[in-house]
């Protein structure tokens, strides 16, 4: 049978083929042509009947997607939900000899109380206590390779080969990870990775469905996440009584549950590969009955609870330890700074800790002082007086003039030499809290060292948590995020963002546009208690003494016109510059100084599905709160959003304006443009903010600019 | 009417197995009550089949599918391969019609027949690239009772769909599939009758989906169903009852 190439009638690509499949209907938009267009087109459509009619499939090169999906306003939305539990694996034997490689019964299918053959559970990973064994192709390839292993579905058998040959049953723990599939209605899904021809998703989730709720917890900064809730599925067919067993070999406390979103619309059905990952959750409880089957989940984000610094400082470590430095923590540092190190080690002349040589290393010394007891403050020399061990990230003193009974020490030293927001970030979640590169956004990441190159010094010498690290409005405690108008978040598939405000609406960035029809709540919020008039930054804090440097901005326009001479919480940050800590200020004072709108809403579809707190969208919504009645692709950012998947999908939330951006897609002037608004083409004027002289002129010369500008 | 009340191919004792089978999607996925847990086969040129050892010799005169995809072009057939313990040549009992495509199901009778051994034949007649799929199946003795309420039986149609308004009223849909409902009231059963009600009640519930159909003639009538509430049980006179049940479409 003679196989038709691709062609093309105005950018419509036909594909005619021999192949597989359900033909299925183009979307078919509204389209008025000309007779002699609609000639070809009933020439197109005759031809696509004779295929068919002669057993051809015939389809369009048309891709349903979730995006489509969302928009269409008579959709079937299915939610996926991916377990990811493990099975406690025990009884190997050996395969070979001398034995390297071991097997263990582990079925594709899990045995079902009432259904044939029961649920499809492939296997997706194995652990060796806290190592993960690479998955490999084959029973040779697990003998040639330690760590490594292999799952063949057709035998139902497991084969691995341990970290160290050994027998995996010596271990104190070896587990298989699984996958069960549900859903909101019985499904077959191609899912990429799996079993060839698709995999069912059961019908079993029903009632309860978790939900996502982010929101800034500390006006712009602070994503605070209570993903989690319950996850109900039936229990009729008594499927998870054993699944759940305390005295099975199911494992489910902290493993994985992924909620994903897609469905049918027109007649199409959106592939596995369209779907959106929602969330990622973690069990923290599981409980059955009769009728129903739940999972408590929580989120993910709890690794951000832990505190840094982390090792305590004891004679264990350091037999000769000063007393008044037992128990403190060897500290964590970032940049430059100058600070008193640790005492650990009295003998000889004294052995100074700058860092903790177990999670990082010293860029430079620059300079060691030492300061009598009377303030007299002198400059040491290498070598002469003191050593340095970078690596160990400690500096010895060899002149026994400067000896700790005699002076005091104080170092000019750079710890770690990542300096900016993205940076420390990065290396904050890679280092003390396991994440992995794929668990990174890393563009998002590179982006952010873009729009935040300000120099920061993060030196944490006392315990905190890595959340109030991040952020936090507490007096005296710096945060990254306040340091740099930030964000961190974590998308809907889970990977770790970083977010600069510098960048409101990033050029090209494609906004989600939302109208009144839209919208099925739409509530204004007041907005007049928030305005302050001044905000203060603190910075360059003197390690030694505790000060801090301050800088200013001021809004008389507020000030006077809402009559307050309140400021607004005051940025405590980790910055250096005098001139990034004023630039901080003005952008602060400028985006959440004055009024704002505030608005809770719930949408009547789901547009918003892929929206994280911090995203930006335009909003047209009459009538609103503003002097022209109206909301016209207002700018306005999530400060709150919450997502649910049942018993319908569901956004609701909160959108809030950033005040003197106005309704703009919005972005600093990046360092290499034209500070000049001479210079500036139409579209840099549009784009990005400029300062204004005290008369509100932008070019003092040209009274055209004049309120152009959004401070003074 | 034609009430599947005891389907051979799902009992324990039946063996299903197909000519090719995806790995997460087995021939035992048609003994699943589910209907949209689906065998499917491999993506072939040939044509695909599903046989049942129904463990011994069997009356047949029904057959049902429900969720069934055929290969393009092809149709769905039923063959006899015998009464031996192996499976004989295979010879076709008939052509099924095409699922309705409202209720995703269709029901067929034919003149009885003695099987142990018996296909479901997915004809591939111009050797596509293609696959098979089958998400439910009923094979047995059809009962039909005296009373045969094809006259003036009630089914409603239902659509469980969830709307959401904007303030202006405009509407976002979320779809749900639609299902039908509705009640049977058997009358006039006799004695034996109102014994193989009794015993089919006992069996399925409400919680067994069987296959049944209204009106053969009619495909939107063949179902794949539930019974959904209580059997109701009148004596009208003696040796005569009147028989009610409530039942909706399986989705």
């Amino acid at each position: 049978m003679r196989l038709y190439p691709p062609f093309s009638v105005y950018g419509e690509r036909i594909v005619v083929f021999q192949g597989v499949g359900t033909p299925v209907a183009a979307p078919a938009p509204t389209l008025t042509v000309d007779r002699r267009l609609y000639a070809r087109f009933e020439a197109l459509r005759s031809l696509v009947t004779d295929f068919r009619s002669l057993g051809i499939p015939v389809a369009s090169s048309y891709v349903p997607n979730l995006a489509d999906l969302l928009a269409w306003p008579v959709r079937e939305t299915i939610a996926l939900v991916e377990l990811e539990p493990s099975v406690t694996l025990s009884g190997f034997l050996a395969v070979d000899s001398p034995a390297t490689t071991y097997q263990i019964p582990c079925p594709a299918f899990e045995p079902h109380p009432i259904y044939p053959g029961g649920v499809y559970r492939p296997v997706i990973g194995v652990r060796e206590n806290a190592t993960d064994l690479v998955g490999v192709s084959s029973v040779l390839a697990v003998g040639a390779t330690q760590g490594s292993y292999f799952w063949d579905a057709a035998g139902d058998m497991l084969y691995v080969h341990s970290t160290t040959d050994a027998s995996p049953d010596t271990f104190a723990a070896y587990q298989a990870f699984v996958r069960l599939h549900l859903a909101t209605t019985g499904i077959v899904l191609n899912r990429t990775g799996e079993a060839a021809g698709g995999v069912y998703f059961w019908p079993w989730i029903t009632g309860q469905s978790p939900a996502t709720d982010d929101a800034l917890s500390d006006d712009l900064f602070a994503v605070k996440s209570t993903a989690g809730g319950t996850l109900q599925a039936t229990n009729g067919h008594e499927f998870w009584y054993r699944v759940f067993a305390p005295d099975g070999v199911w494992n489910w406390k902290n493993k994985s549950v992924r909620l994903l979103l897609g469905g049918r619309y027109r007649g199409l059905e959106v592939p596995y590969s369209g779907y959106l990952p929602l969330a990622t959750m973690l069990v923290d409880d599981v409980a059955c009955d009769d009728t129903l089957a739940s999972w408590t989940l929580k989120p993910p984000v709890g690794i951000l609870d832990q505190s840094l610094p982390v090792t305590p400082l004891f004679e264990s470590a350091w037999p000769n330890i000063d007393p008044n430095v037992r128990g403190q923590y060897a500290p964590i540092g970032y940049g430059r700074t100058t600070m008193t190190p640790l005492l650990v080690d009295t003998s000889g002349s004294g052995t100074y800790l700058i860092a903790d040589p177990a999670f990082q290393s010293l860029s430079a010394v620059h300079q060691v002082t030492a300061v009598a007891s009377d303030g007299t403050r002198t400059g040491l020399t290498l070598t002469t007086d003191y050593t340095v061990d970078l690596a160990g990230c400690t500096i010895t003193i060899v002149n026994p003039t400067y000896a700790p009974s005699a002076t005091g020490i104080v170092v000019d030293v750079t710890g770690s030499p990542l300096v900016t927001f993205a940076g420390i970030v990065r290396d904050i979640l890679q280092t003390f809290c396991g994440v992995r590169n794929a668990d990174l956004d890393v563009a998002s990441f590179m982006q952010a060292a873009t729009d935040a190159p300000e120099e920061l010094s993060v030196w944490l010498t006392s315990q905190r948590t890595i959340n109030s690290i991040l952020a936090t409005s507490e007096a005296e405690q710096p945060s990254l995020e306040r340091s740099v108008l930030g964000l961190v978040r974590q998308n809907s598939a889970g990977l770790w963002q970083v977010r600069i405000r510098s960048a409101v609406q990033s050029p090209g960035t494609s906004t989600v546009e939302l109208a009144t029809d839209d919208f099925a709540v739409f509530t204004p919020e007041s907005t007049l208690a928030s305005a302050f008039a001044s905000t203060t930054v603190f910075f360059g804090q003197d390690t030694e003494s505790g000060a801090w440097q301050t800088t200013q901005a001021f809004d008389d326009a507020t000030r006077y016109l809402q009559e307050t001479t309140d400021g607004g919480n005051p940025l405590y940050t980790f910055l250096i510059d005098a001139g990034d800590a004023q630039t901080l200020a003005q952008r602060y004072q400028l985006i959440a100084g004055g009024k704002r709108h505030s608005i809770t809403f719930t949408e009547r579809g789901a547009l918003l599905y892929a929206s994280l707190v911090g995203d930006v969208a335009a909003v047209s919504f009459a009538p609103a709160p503003t002097s022209s009645g109206m909301f016209e692709a207002e700018t306005l950012e999530l400060s709150e959003i919450r997502k649910t998947i049942a018993p319908i999908p569901q956004i609701s939330g909160v959108f809030r304006s950033l005040h003197g951006l106005g309704n703009k897609g919005w972005a600093w002037a990046p360092d290499d443009a034209p500070d000049d608004w001479d210079d500036c083409s139409d579209t840099e004027r549009s784009l990005y903010g400029f300062w204004a002289d005290d008369s509100g002129l932008i070019d003092s010369g040209d009274g055209a600019t004049a309120n152009l500008k959004v401070w003074a | 009417m034609i009430i599947l009340d005891d389907n051979r191919w799902t009992l324990p004792t039946s063996l299903v197995s197909a000519t090719s089978e995806a790995t997460a999607l087995p021939a035992v996925m048609t003994q699943h009550p589910e209907r949209t847990a689906v065998w499917r086969s491999l993506t072939q040129s040939g044509v695909q089949a599903l046989d049942c050892d129904l463990g011994s010799v069997m009356s047949l005169d029904t057959v049902a599918v429900a969720n069934a995809k055929l290969i393009m072009g092809g149709t769905l057939v039923l063959q006899n391969r015998g009464t031996g313990s192996t499976p004989g040549s295979a010879v076709t009992v008939l052509t099924i019609d095409d699922l309705d495509d409202e209720t995703l199901a269709v029901l067929e009778t034919f003149p009885a027949i003695s099987a142990r051994h018996v296909r479901l034949l997915w004809t591939n007649p111009s050797s596509l690239l293609d696959y098979a799929e089958c998400g439910a199946i009923g094979l047995g003795p059809g009962f039909v009772p005296v009373d045969d309420p094809q006259w003036g039986f009630p089914m409603n149609r239902l659509d469980p769909s969830v709307l959401t308004s904007a303030p202006d009223g405009q509407a976002t849909v979320t779809q749900r599939r639609q299902f039908a409902s509705g009640e049977w009231d058997l009358r006039w059963n006799t004695t034996a009758d109102l014994d193989r009600l009794r015993q089919w009640y006992r069996r399925v519930g409400t919680s067994t989906p069987f296959f049944a159909s209204f009106y053969e003639v009619l495909d939107w009538t063949s179902l794949y169903m539930r019974l959904t509430g209580q059997r109701g049980l009148t004596g009208l006179a003696q040796g005569i009852f009147d028989v009610a049940i409530t039942w909706e479409e399986t989705r």
